[in-house]
């Protein structure tokens, strides 16, 4: 079993050394590595293909896709090669289901306003009785790199943030880093 | 609720290496980008014949001590060459085609003929080539080490060209493979003539320099 930790270091340290290709002296290195790089993508996006090829063929297959993508890892490379079996809009809406089950115990709540392919709104419900501002930024980091992580390929997220008891309504309206895919 | 691997980065780092075009047929084997039409440069350690861009030809090839030297595009058909049946028996190839080279600081060229071994190397006597050189002034201008003096006395009338060397490495190259036999086989002798009709095509006629007998100097 991979540990956690392991896979959060080995998507860091991938991201770090994909930014320092470009700083290779020597240009017959540096397009080696890159050809190398798409080469292997490209092997592995036709292995991923052929997997959801053959298990879309009848509905157990299917069902057992399905499955597999309910994975965090597996979830974020059949994206990655482009063979998820659930669009933008379901991997969002699944995202969202569980970010309720998630926040229940601690009183705050998420609803899906809009899903479209440029765009996610969300309201979040911080409860104020419990936590300080710092608190409710984290919720609300939590709550986007969970969109995020479901759905990498949305270009931005708009969070419709409430604060709950004291009849106090505080609404902030914060959009997320643009993802371009 | 942190994710265990973050999607998000993976996707952002490693998405665009599976956005590029597919590769193009050829690519420069000094930096390694995309190439289409593109020139080539003489590996002067390892007489390789190299595919190149052109910023790696200018790179690579443009300075004296360089140890890439560009190779030529242009193939020009010397239509006033000279060089008579003794002279030419005098050279001792065995095969009516031969191409001269100037290698390094020697004075006389390398004389390759194709065979179905491959390039085979003949000695040149130093006064053979100064007669054909002193004949046929328009010789002087062949650059050392990648364009060659290209004679075909199988044909009539017989040609002779100042080609790129890797033109000539693809004629021996194709007389390697297509040879059959001892005088050849009507395979090899239709792809030689399909050769020599490209190369024609492709040529264009030799800037002549008068040397020994015009007051103007180079």
């Amino acid at each position: 079993m991979s540990s956690e930790k392991d896979l959060n270091d080995l998507s860091v340290r991938i991201d770090d050394l994909v930014q320092r290709i470009e700083f290779i002296g020597d240009p017959a290195v540096r397009a080696n590595v890159v050809t190398l790089v798409q080469a292997l993508m490209d092997l592995h996006r036709r292995g991923f293909e052929r997997v959801a090829e053959i298990l879309s063929q009848d509905d157990s297959g299917r069902r057992f896709l399905g499955e597999l993508a309910g994975d965090e890892l597996l979830s974020g490379l059949l994206l990655l090669y482009g063979c998820h079996p659930d669009g933008l809009e379901a991997r969002v809406k699944k995202a969202v289901e569980k970010l309720r089950e998630d926040l229940r115990p601690s009183g705050n709540s998420v609803d899906l306003l809009d899903v479209q392919p440029g765009l996610v709104r969300l309201r979040l419900r911080v409860s104020g009785g419990g936590g300080c501002a710092s608190t409710a930024a984290s919720v609300e980091k939590g709550v986007k790199d969970a969109i995020y992580s479901a759905a990498p390929d949305v270009e931005a997220i708009e969070i419709e943030k409430e604060t709950m008891p004291d009849n106090t309504l505080v609404q902030l309206q914060v959009t997320a880093t643009a993802l371009r895919t | 609720m942190a994710p265990a691997i973050d999607n998000a980065k993976l996707f952002a780092s490693l998405r665009p290496f599976l956005r590029q075009n597919p590769a193009p047929e050829s690519r420069c084997e000094l930096c390694g980008a995309g190439i289409g039409e593109h020139s080539h440069l003489l590996e002067l350690k390892t007489r390789k014949v190299l595919c190149s861009c052109q910023a790696c030809a200018i790179l690579f090839g443009g300075h004296a001590a360089a140890a890439y030297r560009p190779i030529p595009r242009d193939v020009r058909a010397l239509t006033a060459f000279q060089l008579t049946d003794p002279e030419w028996d005098a050279l001792a190839i065995p095969i009516n085609m031969a191409f001269f080279c100037m290698r390094g600081d020697s004075a006389t060229p390398a004389v390759f003929y194709p065979s179905p071994a491959g390039a085979t190397e003949s000695l040149l006597p130093l006064e053979s080539w100064q007669q054909i050189a002193a004949k046929n002034p328009v010789v002087r201008e062949m650059q050392p080490e990648v364009e060659c003096l290209l004679i075909n006395r199988i044909t009539n009338p017989h040609e002779y060209y100042l080609a790129p060397i890797d033109d000539c490495y693809r004629l021996v190259g194709l007389i390697r493979s297509k040879w059959r036999g001892f005088a050849g086989g009507k395979e090899a002798w239709t792809e030689i003539a399909a050769f020599f009709t490209n190369l024609k095509k492709r040529s264009i006629p030799p800037r002549e320099k008068a040397y020994a007998r015009s007051e103007f100097s180079d």
